[in-house]
């Protein structure tokens, strides 16, 4: 049974997570020019005269190194060429990161802030389990949807929130939403969405760069291909590739570096601010019968309560999120109960988020 | 010459620890009474809705002057305390009566009817909910502060430099019995 909150090993190590990724970030860049550089030479020493006359390379001395040097060298030349300008897209994007993450993943999900008037009870809820927890109540949006799920986002303070779907407020009781609003919370408190934002700000950069250069040297195949050597352009294009790889392929270690304890975690949070591992228990049953949010990025979905494995997914491998079946079995460990068939979950709610936040006098001294 | 320098050394790691358990120490006890601020918040919030609630319910209930008189005290008393003791015993009171209020209340379906009154409820039964909750933050962080200054190495000092132990704010009676605690079960005479 994993132990709920106070996990300040936990939450630290996620620090150092979020810390040790900023500080390879460069170097992985650096990397993934050098590779790229590297495959390039492989090709470039078969057959020198054909990469002679490729512009950007010009102006790196690589002539001499066509001539007599080794693909290491190439790709050594090339860091050293050009390691200021890695280094400066670096500090550019972790600066973009740092201000506007929060701006970036709320575009990516189309998610849009909500005030105090607008969701009183929903504020309500979350400012509660907030103070029970010393917590600044962070803001909260709501993304327009039928479809289920939530998620917390952020790297400090100022940044933080929750965000949770049209579908999930219409579709569980206040106790459901409670218990997912602390699972939310959780992921805050223990900084999980601090190394999230990280990994998707860098594993976003790494397929964006991917992209480009793909893309531009599929341009460049078009405007250039026919008057110079086309062999030339077929090799750029499989070393394009080579590097869209090299970025998938880091991006999915970044991916796996995510603990999908984390979820398990923050579950047991939920039910620790809560007390109420029933409602959990309800409301992922409920979640997952329709949690897909197609038009979220793939980087992105790994921040929901709930992102159901893809089609293409063998056996859970790249799985982001540990099975409903598991979770709900860790729950019950807790104490919680699954619903049994006679109140079954699909039915409506019997109380929608529009009535009190909490029935009067559920905690209160009397009645 | 080398066995003073290893003093020395033993002498540095051991004031090391001591300035690092009392920094700990430190930063519990801030975080307790940092607690116990955001309670007063809500409890003094409390205090200013009670006179409202008073006077909505003496619109429809006058004669029941005993019961005002009662939570009007209660209300007072709770305003004067300053510990955490003093505070948690006053404000269960306060709770208490507050609660024979409600009941008189009860009686009236004209004010339980009222709009205005009905918004006091909500209110009121909103700031519990708070209470409760910052009520739960507090104790943890008192809890865990306590358990520090009592383990061992920084329980030799921690007397010394003035960590006393604090004190929780504890459940009121009402409440008590509305947590669900286990019966008391006795055996025969």
């Amino acid at each position: 049974m994993p132990a709920a909150l106070g996990l300040t090993t936990y939450r630290a190590n996620n620090n150092i997570k979020s810390i040790l990724l900023l500080l390879a970030f460069p170097g992985l860049l650096l990397a993934l020019l050098g590779g790229i550089f590297f495959v390039f030479g492989l090709f470039a020493v078969r057959s020198p005269d054909r990469f002679a006359a490729i512009d950007p390379f010009q102006g790196l001395g690589i002539q001499s190194v066509l001539g007599t040097g080794t693909p290491a060298d190439l790709a050594l030349s090339a860091i050293v060429a050009w390691w200021p300008i890695v280094f400066g897209i670096a500090a550019v994007w972790i600066l973009i990161g740092y201000f506007f993450n929060d701006a970036i993943i709320h575009m990516a999900t189309g998610a849009k802030p909500v005030s105090r008037a607008e969701a009183p009870q929903l504020y309500n809820l979350l400012e509660i389990l907030c103070i029970s927890r010393g917590l600044k109540t962070p803001p909260l949006y709501i993304i327009d949807t039928d479809v289920m799920n939530a998620y917390a986002s952020g790297i400090d303070e100022r940044s933080y929130a929750i965000t949770v779907t049209r579908g999930l407020l219409d579709q569980l009781n206040s106790d459901e939403i409670e218990a997912v609003l602390a699972h939310e919370l959780t992921h805050i408190i223990d900084r999980d969405c601090r190394l999230l934002i990280v990994t998707i700000v860098f594993t976003g950069m790494l397929s964006f760069l991917a992209q480009m250069s793909w893309r531009g040297l599929r341009i460049a195949s078009f405007s250039r291909g026919r008057s110079r050597g086309g062999g030339a352009v077929i090799v750029m294009m499989i070393v394009a590739a080579i590097a869209l790889v090299i970025g998938y392929v880091l991006a999915l270690m970044l991916r796996l570096a995510l603990s999908r304890r984390r979820e398990l975690l923050a579950d047991a949070g939920s039910v620790d601010i809560t007390k109420n591992p029933d409602a959990l228990i309800s409301a992922l049953l409920k979640i997952s019968k329709n949690a897909d949010v197609p038009h979220v990025p793939s980087e992105v979905r790994q921040m929901f309560i709930e992102n159901p494995p893809s089609a293409f997914d063998f056996g859970g491998l790249f799985a982001t999120h540990p099975p409903i079946a598991q979770r709900i079995r860790v729950l019950e460990e807790l104490g919680g109960r699954v619903p049994d068939a006679a109140n079954p979950i699909a039915a409506p709610s019997t109380e929608p988020v529009k009535s009190p936040a909490m029935p009067p006098g559920t905690k209160s001294p009397w009645s | 010459m080398s066995a003073s320098i290893l003093i020395i050394i033993a002498l540095a790691l051991v004031a090391l620890f001591v300035m690092f358990s009392f920094n700990r120490l430190v930063a519990l006890r801030q975080a307790w009474k940092r607690a116990f601020a955001d309670i007063d918040v809500q409890l003094k919030q409390r205090h200013d809705l009670i006179p409202n609630l008073v006077e909505s319910v003496k619109g429809y209930a006058a004669h029941e002057s005993g019961v005002f008189t009662q939570v009007t005290e209660a209300r007072a008393n709770a305003m004067r305390a300053t510990s955490v003791g003093e505070k948690s015993a006053a404000e269960g009171i306060l709770s208490g009566a507050l609660g024979n209020l409600m009941a008189v209340a009860e009686n009236y379906p004209q004010l339980k009817a009222n709009q205005n009154f009905q918004q006091l409820q909500d209110e009121l039964a909103d700031l519990e909910n708070k209470i409760a909750a910052a009520r739960r933050f507090l104790n943890n962080a008192v809890a865990e502060y306590n358990t520090a200054i009592q383990q061992f190495p920084a329980a030799l000092f921690a007397g010394s430099f003035g960590f006393a132990p604090a004190q929780m704010f504890e459940l009121d009676e009402a409440e008590k019995a509305e947590t669900k605690e286990p019966p008391k079960v006795t055996f025969g005479a």
